[in-house]
């Protein structure tokens, strides 16, 4: 059996992260939270996820820095992310592609739909 | 008059070679017209014949050649005696000299005859100023003339000592007079005789009093013979009587003409003071409510102001300058449009309107209103542009101020809506994502009680989602940041999309939601998504409004008269009184009255429904029949490039005829499918062909839509093949450096082809673009087959 997929997610808000981590776990992906940029950035380089999902607003370094740094660092550039952020999409669906993002989703956003782009990317059907 | 006089002198010419005295001679025992005479009147006749046809060039040329051999024989006769030994009528006619009452060609004729010559002659030399000075020969040649008149008049003797006093021929005299007459009013508006042809006062006069100038001096002397005949008087006291009375009828002529310049000179006076006073209250008019007047006389280009004007312009007191430097003081920004409003005025109007700031030597700006008249010559051309200026800074400036407060304040409430809009959205995702996360059972199984309140937890938690999105809507649409990015599309697709996504809802109510299309709907332009949102308010309210067991039914059809398709949301719920039929629509308005316990909401759909449908051309209203339902319409409008291809065919292009179509396809160059964002680069990428495009011979077409897996931009031309080639490595070089299209993952395709237009369709613009708009249309599909086919 192959050991499960590693999902960093990243976002200040702990009630969301206990949520996302609920459905993550139930879906049999392990996973690690960070709650601000710096740590963020930190254990992506320390944990090596097969995805990071990242939200935009975040305290010690907004989710640009984070995506900034990971796509820099060579052990994470290839890691798909996917920015899940409350922030209009007009203004930021594009910005956030442009600085490297995979995909984005406004919150809040069906498990059901998170779930499939997260195994689209992830490359299992 | 001119042929008369060649025609007296061919006469007497006749009259010598048939000798007959009355040709000659007039009456036997008056002096015969000397064939030299004769022939000197047949070329000067002739002369001023050809000078006064007026077409200048050859014809002038031989009138001067005539005029020239007038002048030569009438010399020719004065100096012959000394030059050539004889006279010359001896040596040219022999045989008529020893006829009785043969006579010498007198001195006075040659000497008029080489003065009427010589005047010809110079007349059209160096055109304008020779003539003025050719006249002066010809009235002198008067003299010889009027005096032989007066001899014979008075009966003066043939015979004289002094060869001066010996009358011409009693017609070659008239006959002179007459040549000169003639020759004068070859140029009578130039030289001597425009004083006497012109509509001045001095003309007036001098038509007035010539008449009196000649017969007084004729009058007085015919009395003076007949007092002195009659021996009333002698020779002193006849001079002396002649001498007074001339005195006295001149003193009376010249007080006439002093009274005449006197009474004009008064009638003038007071017209300029009128002038002047009227000029006066103007300028305290024009000063006192700051408006400024200028010229531009266009040909001379010459550009005169007031000082209010150079004020404005900080332009230097009555200097001259031309209308580009005038320009050049305009703001860049403003400059096409003013010039536009001139330009219009002098083609086809006579008076114009515009503003237009303009940029002073210091620095500052003021803004000008304008206005202005066209004073146009007889042949319809502009001479003059009148205009006033007058001075709308502080209007300007408050108004512009006004409009930046307001888009601040606009701005600010935005920025606020987003935020607490974002603030809003965090904990209800975590609401939201704890509930689902009860409802899939990963918290442990639930009865079927906490399934429904949970189920209810959910349906709420999406209806405030909802209203937090309406709430940016119509935010977006107050600051303008509502987009739409209409394209060719199918509603019939859209309209089955948003009921299959609304049916769960529905059934939960059993309220039936079907749609009626027509078999072929035709395409509009409008964009998908935007198109979705408005279904889906529509069709969810009338959700929300029928009563259990009611039906829900979406028509579409072409709209009677207008280029449009229209849809309708028939439902069977309680209707909308009449009143309120147009309140629905606006902000924050809600039906009190029938609103079931159910409804939830802002009351912001309609509203947003409404800015939608208008920023893509159509209408939405309600008809209503309260107790059984309401039917909400709106229109959009039909996919037609026709209509976007009409402003390019000018007379110009059409007649040119060669149209062709240049078609940018873009495709994504990984195998994943279109997604909703490639839609913003595809807008960028129009907006760069746009740029690429010029707009007198090129247009963008409409966007054609996204297929499965791609959309073409089109670009008509009508410049022929070397000017579709240069747009399409334009387009090619601008795409390639374009940001949006370098950091997505879009490849594109340009293909430039030739419309066929079949039987030519004339020139009606309207007519032509139907033809090119459905030639386009066979040319897309059958670069679709042929793709399809590879």
């Amino acid at each position: 059996m192959t050991p499960p997929k590693k999902i960093l997610v990243v976002d200040d808000d702990q009630d969301l992260l206990r949520a996302l981590g609920t459905r993550l776990r139930a879906e049999g992906f392990g996973f690690v939270t960070a709650g601000d940029g710096v740590m963020a950035v930190a254990a992506a380089r320390r944990e090596k996820p097969d995805l990071i999902l990242l939200d935009l607003g975040l305290p010690g370094g907004d989710g640009y820095h984070v995506l900034e740094r990971v796509k820099s660092l060579t052990t994470t550039s290839q890691t798909p992310v996917i920015v899940l952020s409350a922030k209009d999409p007009l203004v930021h669906d594009d910005k956030a592609r442009k600085a490297g993002a995979d995909a984005y989703f406004q919150k809040p956003v069906e498990s059901a739909v998170l779930l499939a782009e997260i195994r689209r990317l992830l490359g299992d059907a | 008059m001119s042929l008369a006089v060649t025609a007296v002198g061919a006469l007497v010419l006749a009259g010598w070679v048939l000798d007959v005295t009355a040709l000659v001679h007039v009456r036997p025992g008056f002096p015969a017209m000397n064939p030299l005479s004769a022939a000197c009147f047949v070329f000067a006749g002739l002369a001023v014949w050809l000078l006064a046809d007026g077409e200048g060039g050859r014809h002038a040329r031989h009138g001067r050649a005539f005029a020239i051999a007038a002048a030569a024989i009438a010399a020719l006769r004065l100096i012959g005696p000394a030059a050539l030994g004889l006279p010359l009528e001896k040596l040219v006619f022999p045989v008529w000299s020893e006829r009785q009452g043969w006579g010498a060609m007198s001195p006075g004729s040659a000497t008029a005859m080489i003065l009427i010559g010589t005047g010809l002659a110079i007349m059209d030399w160096r055109r304008v100023r020779a003539s003025a000075w050719g006249q002066i020969p010809l009235l002198a040649a008067m003299a010889p003339a009027v005096l032989s008149l007066g001899l014979y008049l008075f009966g003066a003797p043939i015979e004289s000592r002094w060869p001066f006093l010996r009358p011409m021929a009693i017609h070659t005299a008239p006959t002179i007079v007459a040549l000169v007459c003639a020759s004068l009013l070859i140029r009578p508006r130039s030289g001597v005789v425009a004083v006497a042809t012109g509509d001045t006062v001095g003309s007036t006069m001098f038509r007035f009093m010539l008449p009196v100038v000649v017969a007084v001096p004729v009058a007085l002397g015919w009395l003076h013979l007949i007092g002195q005949g009659r021996h009333l008087y002698g020779a002193s006291q006849g001079a002396a009587l002649v001498a007074t009375v001339t005195m006295m009828m001149l003193v009376t002529g010249l007080w006439l003409v002093a009274h005449g310049v006197s009474r004009a000179e008064g009638a003038k006076r007071r017209v300029e003071l009128a002038l002047a006073e009227s000029q006066m209250r103007l300028d305290m008019v024009l000063r006192s409510v700051g408006v400024g007047v200028w010229n531009w006389d266009i040909v001379p280009d010459r550009v005169t102001y007031d000082d209010t004007v150079a004020e404005y312009w900080q332009a230097e007191r009555g200097a001259a300058i031309g209308i580009r430097e005038v320009i050049d003081h305009l703001h860049p920004e403003d400059r096409r449009r003013a010039i536009g409003a001139v330009r219009r005025a002098l083609r086809e109007g006579i008076e114009y309107s515009t503003s237009y700031r303009v940029l002073r030597p210091d620095g500052s700006h003021r803004v000008l209103g304008a206005r202005g008249y066209v004073t146009r010559d007889a042949q319809g051309q502009p001479m003059r542009l009148t205009g006033v200026n007058w001075d709308m800074t502080l209007q300007h400036d408050a108004e512009e101020a006004r409009h930046h407060a307001q888009l601040q304040e606009l701005e600010l409430k935005d920025q606020f809506i987003s935020h607490v809009s974002h603030e809003l959205r965090s904990p209800l995702t975590v609401v939201y994502s704890f509930v689902e996360i009860l409802l899939d059972g990963l918290a442990g199984e639930i009865n079927e009680q906490q399934r429904e309140f949970l189920q209810i937890a959910q349906r709420n938690a999406t209806q405030l989602r909802q209203m937090i999105e309406d709430l940016l809507e119509v935010t977006r649409a107050q600051t303008g940041k509502l987009v739409v990015n209409p394209c060719r599309m199918a509603v019939g697709q859209e309209i089955e999309a948003t009921l299959e996504g609304l049916r769960p809802q529905a059934s939960a109510k059993r309220v039936s939601l079907a749609a009626d299309l027509p078999e072929h709907l035709p395409a509009v332009l409008a964009d998908p998504s935007r198109v979705r949102q408005i279904l889906v308010n529509l069709i969810d309210n009338a959700v929300k409004f029928t009563p259990e067991d009611g039906s829900i039914q979406v028509t579409a059809c072409l709209a009677g008269a207008e280029e449009a398709l229209l849809i309708s949301v028939q439902d069977t719920g309680p209707g909308i009184p009449e009143t309120e039929r147009d309140d629905i629509f606006r902000q924050l308005y809600q039906l009190d009255c029938a609103a079931p316990v159910t409804r939830k909401g802002l009351g912001l759909g309609l509203f947003i429904c409404r800015e939608l449908v208008t920023r893509l051309g159509g209408r939405i209203w309600v008809d209503s029949t309260p107790g059984q339902g309401s039917r909400f319409s709106f229109t959009l409008p039909l996919y037609s490039p026709a209509a976007a291809i009409v402003p390019l065919l000018t007379p110009e292009n059409v007649a040119r005829g060669e149209y062709r179509l240049i078609r940018v396809a873009f495709r994504p160059s990984t195998t994943r499918s279109w997604a909703e964002r490639d839609d913003a680069v595809v807008v960028a990428a129009v907006e760069v062909i746009r740029n690429c495009a010029l707009p007198d011979l090129d247009r963008v077409l409409p966007r054609l839509g996204q297929d499965a897996n791609q959309e073409s931009v089109c670009v008509l031309t009508c410049a022929g093949t070397d000017h579709a080639d240069a747009l399409a490595h334009r387009i090619e070089g601008q795409l390639s450096r374009s940001e949006a299209l370098q950091s997505s993952r879009l490849a594109w395709i340009i293909q430039a082809l030739e419309l066929d237009l079949g039987i030519a369709s004339g020139d009606d613009p309207d007519a032509l673009a139907v033809a090119l708009s459905s030639s386009i249309e066979a040319a897309l599909d059958e670069m679709e087959l042929r793709r399809d086919a590879a």
